[in-house]
């Protein structure tokens, strides 16, 4: 303890010349150049394959749903909490936005969205009225979601309406996303909520004892993201057409994306929206390349962990992590 | 003294750099055996790297120690510790959740355990014994730490020091952070030390302090020894054209002699009482003080000032003020608005700042750039609709970093890497932006070289000139005397007395109704 908090010696390591000037735009290029790396790794391992259009065009709509989910969650990182429970509720709204369509297709994608929502509010409630942790809570919700959803799931066949079929094409993914990015980037860095959120990231003490209704941007940030799980819940219906089990490993998917984008898990201003995008094409392509390699599954399971490791050994703030304790 | 005997340590050409900067520079330092030495020089002038190089916390770049004529070249603060050389760095040592007992002797429970099993009986009651040796027995070992305030901890951090019977004690600014009481205690045990023929070493920035504490000062200033003064010579104003390297012009605290404020009033506190008791406010864990019945109402270009000692709830009655603890009974109004602060939204809505004590875990977003933490609380202030403008943010920024010079490399640069004057300016910056109408000052100035003090009270002055109003809560009573328009004074969570500023106004009078 004395040794890391003894002022002035802590933050400043000896570093040589050249690093340390720009070390703070070498962080910020460590994502670029991690796609670069992945995608060039890929291209030459599979022999061109990765980069053939085809399958270009497959790894981006395989991005696009993990991108939308990590909008929500980087909103809820950047204050400092963590959302375990984005598989189930995403299952949970593909199943009653289904459901709901067997009445009448116009409520399947207001029903996806609102069960995100909903989700999103109890978590954030539970966690700002009792006091526990936003981890505790989704852990909770991301088993009764899996559970409920697997339940129905295996009772009744879960299908999209007919009429939405023809939005099955890669535009209609694509703009979507564009859309919900730039309005995220607009409310993430423009607005009160994107600000507050990643203040309270900072420091939560220092926000509460500057008048900052810490509970309330919480609840925001849990909304915003509950709402985009909504969406994914809908995307992910549309894809593949119908739901035959209870997504598991999604939310894991999400946070590895952030992380290897450049997230700081412990959240705060360094918190940037991009990460979203660097991150998710970097899981998209790795998972596809190393099918295109044949590396069996459980091998693919086993290397994202490591993966995941390594970069949270790299970004997490270590520093802060110790004044934590 | 026999100065013919070998020095307790002895460095010689000491250097020290992080990246570009030159922390400390060829230092040759001698401290004879049984000495109270003095160490003082503004922030960043090299003290606490010079510390911790003793220490053995970092390491030399380059240079020599010797430690009782031997060689010494500590490669740990653990392996300092084995050479009895302890250091009291100014944040705090201690680990929440732990019994204070537990954190006295931790990483030395073996000392207590047979097969494995741990006799707490033994050391709680050896403890005890500690904490009753240096004074402070109202210290109970087996309640867990947070349980008690930064002094208390303060306090248990010297028993655990005292414990291992240093050689040399080096204490970092050790006494900033403590009320009258405690800085008692912590002079007590320097006394003893001395007595037994053991050598401390104090950094501090309170040179009246140090005046009557110290055997020989030794001033540093950008990474070198200036000049080391014998007690004859010690005399507060050389210290301080020493430290600056220049003489400080004109007056320090503000030049008027009388108390002056408009007619209007900005705030009323009515009644107001508080129960003892542990808050959490966001992550943190605090034991509050209790109020008794507290009624004052604050003029329009007035600076009231407050003192007291630590646990007399002057530190709970800001943040009532700020509307974030709620007092058990009575309640705080302001006038202009006829709006009672019921939470910290009522008191942004009547334009009340308030800067904690503790500016880094409280006041401050340290890995947040300068700018983030500037504009904070301004962001209403520069948005059409929902849209914050960047560019406003900006400007906003740059303006009062400049209005408040605030040194920084770049604007976005993190806080955490500015000096403790510059971070306080940056937690006033923040409240300037905002257009306060009120501050509530909870220790200003504390910890904070004398330049950037300077710049402060200047500051506190050209706030009331523009007719807004301070509270400034103060445990340094020449900061009260000399910047108050009127000084309560708490005690027991009660107000003892109440003084008009005066020219004949003196310490003795306000400690009187302290204790």
């Amino acid at each position: 303890m004395k040794q890391t908090q003894h002022e002035g010696v802590a933050n400043q390591t000896p570093v040589s010349g050249f690093f340390r000037k720009n070390s703070r735009y070498l962080a910020k290029l460590i994502p670029f150049l991690g796609l670069i790396a992945v995608f060039t790794f890929f291209a030459l391992a599979t022999g061109g394959r990765s980069v053939s259009m085809y399958n270009l065009r497959l790894v981006l709509l395989q991005a696009v749903i993990i991108m939308t989910g990590g909008i929500g969650l980087t909103f809820v990182i950047s204050h400092g909490s963590m959302d375990l429970s984005l598989g189930g509720v995403l299952s949970l709204s593909a199943v009653f936005g289904a459901l709901a369509g067997e009445y009448s297709p116009a409520l399947t994608i207001p029903v996806c969205i609102l069960t995100g929502v909903v989700f999103g509010f109890l978590t954030a409630g539970m966690h700002v009225l009792l006091r526990i942790p936003a981890i505790l809570i989704s852990f909770t919700v991301m088993f009764f979601g899996r559970g409920l959803a697997g339940t129905i799931v295996a009772k009744k066949s879960i299908r999209l309406p007919f009429v939405f079929y023809s939005l099955d094409t890669p535009l209609f993914y694509f703009a979507v996303f564009a859309v919900l990015f730039i309005l995220a980037y607009i409310v993430f860095e423009y607005t009160k909520i994107g600000k507050y959120n990643r203040a309270i990231g900072s420091n939560i003490t220092a926000a509460v004892m500057s008048g900052i209704k810490v509970g309330r941007y919480k609840i925001f940030a849990f909304l915003i993201s509950g709402t985009l799980i909504g969406i994914c819940g809908f995307l992910s219906l549309l894809r593949t057409g119908g739901v035959t089990s209870a997504a598991s490993g999604f939310e894991f998917d999400v946070m590895i994306s952030l992380v290897l984008g450049g997230i700081s898990l412990t959240g705060g201003t360094s918190v940037k929206l991009r990460s979203v995008i660097i991150g998710g094409l970097i899981l998209s392509m790795m998972g596809n390349g190393l099918v295109l390699l044949s590396v069996e599954s459980a091998y693919v399971q086993a290397i994202k962990g490591l993966i995941f490791l390594a970069t949270v050994a790299i970004s997490y703030q270590r520093k802060r992590g110790e004044i934590i304790s | 003294m026999n100065k013919t005997v070998v020095p307790v340590i002895k460095t010689t050409g000491i250097s020290k750099s992080f990246g570009p900067t030159k922390a400390v520079v060829a230092v040759k330092l001698e401290v004879p055996r049984g000495e109270v030495r003095g160490l003082i020089g503004e922030n960043g002038s090299g003290k606490s790297t010079l510390a911790a190089i003793l220490a053995g916390v970092i390491q030399p770049d380059c240079g020599a120690m010797v430690l009782n004529g031997e060689a010494y070249s500590p490669d740990s603060a653990l392996e300092g510790k084995r050479a009895k050389v302890c250091l009291i760095v100014q944040e705090t040592g201690t680990i929440d959740g732990l019994s204070v007992a537990e954190n006295v002797f931790l990483g030395i429970e073996d000392r207590f355990s047979k097969f494995g099993h741990v006799n707490k009986k033994k050391m709680l009651a050896q403890t005890a014994g500690i904490l009753k040796k240096i004074g402070a027995d109202c210290i109970q070992p087996e309640r867990p730490i947070q349980m008690y305030s930064f002094e208390d901890r303060k306090l248990i951090e010297v028993a655990m020091a005292m414990h291992e019977d240093p050689e040399l004690l080096i204490l970092d600014e050790t006494t900033t952070a403590l009320s009258q009481k405690g800085r008692e205690i912590v002079y007590a045990m320097i006394g003893d030390r001395k007595r037994q023929g053991k050598t401390v070493i104090v950094i501090s920035h309170d040179m009246a302090e140090m005046e009557s504490l110290c055997d020989s000062i030794t001033v540093m200033r950008d990474g070198e020894l200036i000049k080391t003064l014998e007690k004859p010579d010690i005399d507060q104003a050389v210290m301080r054209r020493l430290m600056i390297g220049r003489d400080l012009q004109g007056h320090y605290y503000r030049a008027d002699a009388s108390p002056s404020c408009l007619e209007e009033a900005a705030l009323s506190v009515n009644h107001v009482s508080l129960r003892r008791k542990a808050r959490v406010i966001g992550q943190s864990l605090t034991m509050g003080g209790a109020l008794n019945d507290i009624s004052f109402t604050l003029k329009n270009g007035e600076i009231l000032g407050i003192g007291g000692l630590t646990e007399c709830g002057m530190h709970d009655l800001c943040k009532i003020l700020f509307g974030i603890v709620k007092p058990d009974s009575g309640f705080v109004e302001a006038l202009p608005q006829k709006r009672k602060i019921k939470s910290a939204e009522d008191a942004l809505a009547c334009k009340i700042g308030y800067l904690p004590k503790d500016r880094e875990s409280e006041g401050l977003m340290t890995l947040a750039g300068i700018q983030d933490n500037i504009v904070l609380m301004s962001l209403d202030k520069l948005k059409t609709g929902f849209w914050i403008h960047k560019k406003g943010e900006k400007s906003l920024a740059a303006e009062m970093a400049r209005l408040l010079n605030i040194k920084y490399a770049s604007i976005s640069q993190a806080c955490a890497q500015l000096s403790g004057g510059n971070k306080q300016k940056v937690n006033i910056a923040k409240w300037l932006a905002n257009d306060t109408d009120i501050f509530i000052m909870d220790c200003p100035t504390r910890g904070i070289d004398l330049g950037v003090k300077a710049a402060i009270y200047a500051l506190m002055n050209k706030i009331k000139q523009e007719g807004k109003s301070i509270v400034m809560v103060s445990e340094e009573l020449p900061e009260l005397i000399g910047m108050a328009d009127r000084i309560l004074i708490l005690k027991n969570g009660g107000i003892a007395g109440t003084f008009m500023r005066s020219e004949t106004l003196g310490e003795a009078e306000l400690i009187e109704k302290m204790i």
